[in-house]
């Protein structure tokens, strides 16, 4: 038996076990508690978790028939968690609340207030400018044959000849990656609504914002480190990869546990996003007449880009680069 | 600033610009919004309501036109010191007596009792004494 695809799919049928729990609507749709914590509502929660289970364990035998199956197991589990997520939220609308239509706010709204976030990209993006400048300053000293890949063990297990582009390709990932960190962060203080002070809402809101500032800031002494690489004698050391690694799991973990915590905390902040706008099962929110550029998400925890938005095209070409890149660098 | 809460209802036959010009007004005239208090920009006020940057700047607008805002490219929003308009203004009263007329037919039109009408009106206009 394959236990790492069996790993694999158990771990994607909890991702789509969790989500209708964490949050405060009923499948994407904002619905009143008496709703959520009817007979009604809580069958339907019920209901799919059961067909998710049930999906993912047919899933499970094909891959134990043959382990060639996984590819298309995997895409079943998925195609039919969406199908259900999107049926269920259509079940869901019946019982939309009516002011979905009527947006309110408070003049005594706060934004998040986090001083000198600035620095949380300026930091990393001097760090990695240093390395670059170290690089060209001590290019003769760098061999012509050197490690651009490490597995999870600090090991090296690719090697590439001496060139500007392997040499600097990974720093221009990095500040790409950081541009990209910094323009999610920069949208989560000034392009989302403000919400009343000392709500889950608020505390939701800077809590994604310092996430994204502290990966930030994790990114660039990581990459900053591997930049140097091409001048080292030896590949680094197994706890450096083991450390930067932890970290960051340890960040996300911290960050999920609080999340579902205030997101079962009550809160009366106003939606201010119409039903209609929410596409693909409540997944996508599509909204031209909405000025903000992140909203919070219907499905799941955390916030969601406005595609309807501006400047969510700069932001899918940002995506698209830092995905891309690292292919026609690192190929 | 005062907690003063602000709502659209994108529903309504009234245009959301109208609906928040009327809302401001009401604070205005309470006193509930003071001379040299800063509102927010039209930017921040639109995303926080979920409406389109014109719906918020033509609200602006008009309450600028109206004499309550100063409203001018790069600088906080403001509210005047509006000076006390004279009651005898033969055309705006014409206007005022209409749209309450209509008023007061879609209030009896909802089955309120003319003792119920006269007794919201008073109450409304008490609550603006200013």
């Amino acid at each position: 038996m394959n236990w790492i695809a069996m790993g694999v799919l158990l771990f994607l049928g909890g991702i789509f076990h969790f989500p209708p729990q964490m949050s405060r609507k009923l499948f994407g749709v904002p619905v009143s508690a008496a709703v959520r914590e009817s007979e009604e509502g809580r069958g339907m929660v019920r209901r799919y978790q059961w067909a998710i289970w049930l999906f993912t364990a047919l899933a499970m035998g094909l891959v134990t028939v043959a382990d060639r199956w996984l590819p298309w197991a995997l895409v079943a589990q998925i195609a039919v968690a969406m199908a259900l997520l999107i049926r269920m939220r259509q079940q869901a609308l019946r019982f939309a609340l009516p002011s979905d239509r009527i947006h309110t706010t408070s003049l005594g709204l706060k934004a998040p207030e986090i001083p000198y976030a600035w620095l949380a990209t300026a930091i990393p993006v001097l760090l990695i400018a240093g390395t670059a400048l170290y690089l060209s300053q001590h290019w003769d000293q760098i061999p012509q044959r050197f490690p651009i890949h490490y597995n999870l063990w600090g090991e090296a297990d690719r090697w590439g000849q001496k060139s500007e582009k392997l040499v600097y390709g990974l720093l221009i990932f990095g500040v790409l990656l950081e541009g990209l960190l910094g323009f999610l962060a920069y949208g989560l203080i000034t392009g989302t609504r403000r919400v009343r002070p000392g709500s889950p809402s608020l505390k939701m809101l800077t809590a994604n914002a310092i996430l994204l500032l502290l990966i930030q800031l994790h990114l660039g002494v990581l990459f900053a480190y591997m930049g140097l690489q091409p001048l080292m004698a030896h590949s680094p050391a197994g706890w450096v990869s083991a450390l930067f690694i932890g970290v960051l799991f340890a960040l996300v973990a911290a960050f999920v546990i609080y999340m579902v915590k205030l997101q079962a905390a009550p809160d009366d902040s106003p939606d201010n996003t119409p039903d209609a706008t929410w596409r693909w099962g409540g997944m996508v929110y599509f909204n031209r007449e909405d000025p903000a550029l992140l909203v919070e998400r219907r499905l799941g925890i955390g916030y969601t880009v406005n595609f309807g938005h501006a400047l969510s095209w700069p932001f899918i070409g940002l995506v698209s680069l830092v995905t891309l890149l690292p292919m026609y660098l690192f190929r | 600033m005062l907690d003063l809460a602000l709502s659209v209802d994108l529903s309504s036959p009234t245009p959301a610009y109208r609906q928040i010009v009327d809302q401001f007004r009401s604070y205005l005239v309470e006193g509930q919004l003071r001379p040299g208090e800063a509102l927010p920009g039209v930017r921040r006020l639109a995303i926080d309501l979920g409406v389109h940057f014109n719906t918020v700047a033509e609200a602006y607008r008009t309450l600028a036109q109206e004499g309550w805002l100063e409203v001018s490219q790069g600088k906080a929003v403001r509210v005047l010191d509006r000076a006390q308009p004279k009651p005898n203004q033969a055309d705006a009263e014409h206007n005022f007596r209409q749209r309450l007329r209509n008023l007061v037919a879609e209030m009896r039109g909802h089955g309120l009792s003319v003792e119920a009408v006269s007794r919201e009106l008073r109450a409304a206009a008490e609550g603006m004494k200013s």
